[in-house]
């Protein structure tokens, strides 16, 4: 041990001083630590450093909490002087909550459901935008990717950059790459099973700096050609396929159709790069690939100490610079960023993107800030039931902003319970979400995890007390403003309340009712589209029907960017599974019914819409028809049972690559043709979506329609625009990868599962089936994510009806209230009830009237700027029926109180006087 | 001026530097004492806090001593018995007393 080292052992631990120094009183900070120093020295010479060093660690941490507890103490002792709050005032806040029963309920669910649908979608926007990887320096960790600007498309084959960016680079560290490759996993006794591995440079580790738990990690030799065959896997992995062997190094296993031998298990939660559990060396040499060529990469590395974004931004563009130079031709569109690793993910490599998720995180806190208005109202109408009190106390002495802290401690109480009633909401809706999105798309990358942070729940105390200060102090200003000395005055004389429902508040119930018009028909529109019984037919037995996506293993050195599936394995598969007893019909296609992709389209001799497509489209032109298409194989419809109305259906002829024959829906013939007879008419594609693929849709090629089916799946029809099909005859070794539609007979689809893993393998290993599942599952997961959003805007929706109401009833009580006496006269005069009627309601109907008028205002500004998403088409029958629901909930708020008010008996109303 | 009753914790620090003397009574040798007398471990913590709070409520004064080396060059805070901290244990023990007065000699312990 060196002297230096040594002598450190000698004195307390500096973390033990540091926490004195943080915790301790000035004023005892030099002398107190001086004892303890003196005792350390004592207690070295009894028991030897080490124990010394431990005792002098906890002792900090106990004078530490101490001293922090007695400081505390202190501060509550005095802090009616400081702060203006004290114990009472908390005790009295905590009565007004059981006092006002009707108000602490509609406030508490209201706020609640704010607060937990503004803190998940903090959280959600976060863990996307949240650009740290759990992992050292993860925030120094980036992706370099491609972006072609004329298709407005990532390119992915960017494996002769890489070369380039490797060597070239000095700002990124460790620059990398890895794809992912689909691989069955051979144990011995148990059926093939597809997994993912990761092919990715030794560089990878490097990035992560994270040590294996045995042997070792991938090296850069592992990566020359003719290295032996290594795998590193995850803890797992380990744990889970080889029962935490612990001679587990050295042995073999077969990933596809060679042997790898394990030389490395990482720790328990390592994903990197994505959510890997086998890592084998990446073989390409960049040199061997022209540019734009070559199979789909990722490419990573970190920044070098020192760089920034920005600086590597500024050395990347002149390494893209050359490049364009070097390669005009297919470098002319191609624009090179650096962006934090996960956004390359995520989709949030489009600056675009990140700002629609800021945007919509804004608009949520903007829907908690409408219902704290509402909240606002109702404590500003109980504020002036207590304002007797609030004279009586400013008469006592008391000053506005002790009051006013008063006020707003009783607004806090209530927002802090209902910022506990959100918190348990939105865990669970979170824990929820994490499992809808597993279910569907299998694991979350590593970094990405949807559950309460600690960053969450300080955004939830955030949010609580900007609540708290709409719903406190907003209503405590106005009524302890100048007037509470003129109402001293009145009071003393025998006044009653002088607090009035002044210009504020009649603007803010104007406003309430315009937000909710112009925003509750997207809501309920969307929450109807959410929980409509849509998938529950989908014009066949679900419940009957198998369904997988079948991939080809890629050979270990194939550079190939994606392989079609051998025409002959697919087509064996398929005889071989129609010979199968229990099968009734077998078939395949690009997409599953009812999630066709979408393309725009144009039909001959019909002009195009004046309107341009509002969907994602990613080249070529919008203005045309939005429809959508699918590549089937010719007995695809036979299999399914759909009959063909009209023409023909396909034949084997028509997958030739000549052949331009189409089917589609009646949807498509009534809506884009009019009803016309199709046979015969021809059709082209001129704008693609970015989910079609490149290689699925060819822009400009006539095809023509031979025959009519109905609308397949049914349900899908009441999507207006989006219904709109067009079918694509394929032979089998036209689509990759292919999904499987398999019917059985006499046996239920799921256990049929293993039989076809084992009839795929014997037709050809290589093949792999993933997300074998039935159609009545995927329809059930589809369905449980629709239901969770459905449920959620049900639940705003509502708050936001219900607070309105809440909120007119309050202005309409108080308002009646303070007529009490006027309308007393009035009936004593011989006014009949519907004058009076008349007049109390007059004043409610201007104020709904105004709102609706403004609310429908905005609705239509909101479905121009969205180009008609919003009501895609249904607003002229939405808006009128929301408007009307809007006004009604007010009148229905307002006729309790106008009831009261004809009850008024003018003696009563002078007497209280 | 009210006078603040006296914690049972408090006492044991005040009747500790009692009979520790005038002379460099300060934190450690007030806790070795409340140990050897009462056989109980004290947490050097509690005794810190308590003597600051006595000195807050006017029990003890303190005087700072020079600093020395083998404390790090840090000075020694060195406390005695005040007037108000010496009518307050006087006061402690009276009522103590007058409580114990006339109880049950077998639960005073007495045969």
């Amino acid at each position: 041990m060196s002297n230096r080292a040594a002598g450190s052992r000698r004195r307390p631990p500096r973390l033990g001083q540091w926490l004195l120094r943080a915790t301790l009183p000035s004023d005892v900070r030099q002398d107190t630590s001086g004892d303890l120093e003196e005792m350390f020295h004592r207690r070295m010479q009894r028991d030897g450093a080490r124990r010394a060093r431990a005792w002098y660690l906890q002792q900090s941490l106990s004078f530490a909490v101490r001293f922090s507890m007695e400081r505390l103490r202190e501060r509550w002792r005095h802090a009616d002087i400081h702060t203006g709050f004290s114990w009472v005032d908390f005790k009295l806040a905590v009565r007004m909550l059981v006092r006002y029963p009707g108000l602490t309920l509609v406030g508490v669910i209201g706020m609640a459901l704010g607060i937990a649908i503004a803190t998940a979608a903090f959280t959600i926007s976060n863990d996307v935008l949240d650009s740290t990887l759990p992992l050292e320096e993860g925030d120094r960790i980036v992706s370099i990717v491609n972006w072609d600007v004329a298709t407005n498309n990532r390119e992915q084959r960017t494996i002769h950059e890489f070369g380039a960016w490797r060597e070239q680079l000095r700002s990124v560290q460790e620059v990398g790459a890895f794809r992912t490759v689909g691989r069955n996993l051979v144990l011995k006794g148990n059926q093939p099973q597809p997994v993912s591995v990761a092919e990715m440079t030794a560089a990878g580790f490097n990035v992560a700096r994270v040590s294996p738990t045995a042997g070792r990690y991938l090296r850069p030799e592992d990566e020359r050609a003719g290295a032996p065959d290594v795998v590193v896997i995850g803890h797992e992995v380990w744990r889970g396929k080889f029962g935490a062997d612990p001679s587990i190094l050295d042995r073999q296993i077969q990933l596809g159709d060679r042997l790898y031998s394990i030389v490395g298990v990482m720790p328990p939660g390592f994903g990197f790069p994505v959510n890997h559990s086998y890592w084998v060396p990446l073989r390409l040499d960049p040199a061997v690939f022209e540019p734009r060529s070559g199979p789909g990469m990722n490419v990573f590395g970190r920044l070098a100490p020192g760089a920034t974004l920005d600086s590597a931004q500024t050395e990347l563009s002149g390494v893209a610079q050359r490049m364009a130079a070097a390669f005009p031709r297919t470098h002319e569109h191609l624009r090179s960023v650096i962006v934090p690793y996960a956004y390359a993910f995520n989709d949030m490599d489009d600056p675009g993107n990140a700002l629609v998720l800021r945007v919509t995180q804004t608009l949520i806190v903007m829907l908690l800030v409408i219902v704290c208005i509402n909240v606002a109202i109702l404590v500003y109408a109980r504020t002036a039931t207590r304002h007797a009190e609030i004279t009586v106390r400013t008469a006592l002495g008391a000053t506005r902003r002790r009051i006013v802290a008063q006020l707003f401690l009783e607004a806090l109480v209530l927002a802090g319970t209902a910022a506990v009633a959100g918190i348990a909401v939105v865990a669970g809706g979170l824990r929820q979400l994490h499992a809808a999105i597993v279910q569907l798309d299998g694991a979350l990358p590593f970094w990405m995890e949807f559950k309460l942070s600690p960053q969450g729940v300080i955004y939830v105390v955030m949010l609580t007390v900007f609540s708290a200060a709409i719903v406190g102090v907003v209503p405590a200003l106005k009524a302890t403003g100048r007037r509470v000395q003129g109402s001293l005055q009145g009071f003393s004389a025998g006044g009653g309340s002088r607090m009035e429902m002044g210009r504020l508040w009649t603007t803010l119930i104007v406003a309430q009712v315009a937000f909710a018009v112009a925003l509750l028909p997207a809501t309920v529109f969307h929450a109807w589209n959410s929980l409509r019984p849509r998938s529950g037919d989908r014009g066949f037995a679900t419940s009957e029907v198998l369904t997988a996506r079948v991939f080809a293993e890629q050979p270990a050195d194939d550079a190939a960017p994606a392989r079609r599936l051998s025409d002959s394995s697919l087509t064996m598969l398929e005889r071989t599974l129609e010979n199968e007893g229990s099968v009734a019909a077998v078939t395949f296609s690009l997409e599953n019914p009812g999630e066709e992709l979408a393309a725009v389209l144009e039909a001959e001799g019909v002009p195009a819409p004046v309107e341009r497509v509002d969907y994602n489209i990613v080249e070529g032109s919008r203005q045309g028809h939005l429809v959508r298409f699918n590549r089937v194989a010719t007995d695809f419809f036979d299999a399914f049972q759909v009959p063909v109305l009209m023409g023909r259906g396909f034949r084997s002829a028509d997958t030739m690559p000549a052949s331009t024959s189409v089917l589609v829906n009646r949807t498509l013939v009534d809506r884009i043709l009019s009803g016309a007879n199709p046979l015969g008419r021809r059709l082209r594609y001129v704008g693609r979506s970015r989910e079609a693929g490149q290689g699925n849709v060819e822009l400009s090629r006539w095809y023509e329609i031979v025959g009519v089916v109905p609308d397949f799946p049914p349900g899908a029809a009441a999507n207006a625009e989006m219904s709109g099909k067009v079918y694509h005859p394929v032979g089998s070794g036209g689509i990759y990868p292919a999904v499987l539609s398999i019917r059985v007979r006499g046996i239920t689809p799921s256990s049929f599962a293993d039989q076809l893993r084992e009839i795929a393998t014997a037709v050809d290993p290589a093949l792999q089936l993933r997300q074998i599942s039935t159609y009545q599952q995927a329809v059930e997961r589809e369905k449980g994510v629709m239901r969770l959003i459905g449920f959620t805007l049900i639940g705003l929706t509502f708050s936001v009806v219900a607070l309105s109401g809440a909120g007119i009833y309050a202005l309409m009580s108080f308002t009646v209230a303070r007529r009490r006496k006027e309308i007393g006269i009035r009936a004593a005069l011989g006014a009949d009830s519907s004058r009076i009627l008349s007049s109390i309601f007059a004043r409610a109907l201007r104020q709904l009237g105004a709102g609706a008028g403004l609310g429908l205002l905005g609705a239509i500004a909101f479905e121009r700027l969205l180009e008609g998403e919003m009501f895609q088409g249904h607003g002229a029958v939405i808006l009128p029926i929301v408007a009307v629901i809007m006004c009604t909930v007010g009148l229905l708020a307002a006729w309790d109180p106008a009831r009261r008010g004809l009850q008024i008996q003018l003696v009563e109303a002078l007497r209280e006087e | 001026m009210t006078r603040e009753s006296l914690g049972e914790f408090e006492q044991l620090v005040l009747l500790a530097v009692v009979r520790l003397g005038d002379e460099n009574v300060y934190g450690v040798p007030i806790a070795d004492e409340i140990e050897r007398r009462t056989g109980r471990s004290v947490s050097p913590a509690a005794v810190y806090v308590t003597l600051r709070r006595l000195e807050q409520k006017g029990m003890l004064s303190s005087t700072m001593s020079d600093p020395t080396p083998e404390r790090g060059g840090k000075a020694r805070r060195c406390v005695k018995l005040t007037e108000a901290g010496a009518e307050s244990l006087r006061v402690s023990r009276q009522v103590l007393d007058r409580m114990w007065q006339g109880v049950d000699p077998r639960v005073r312990g007495q045969r």
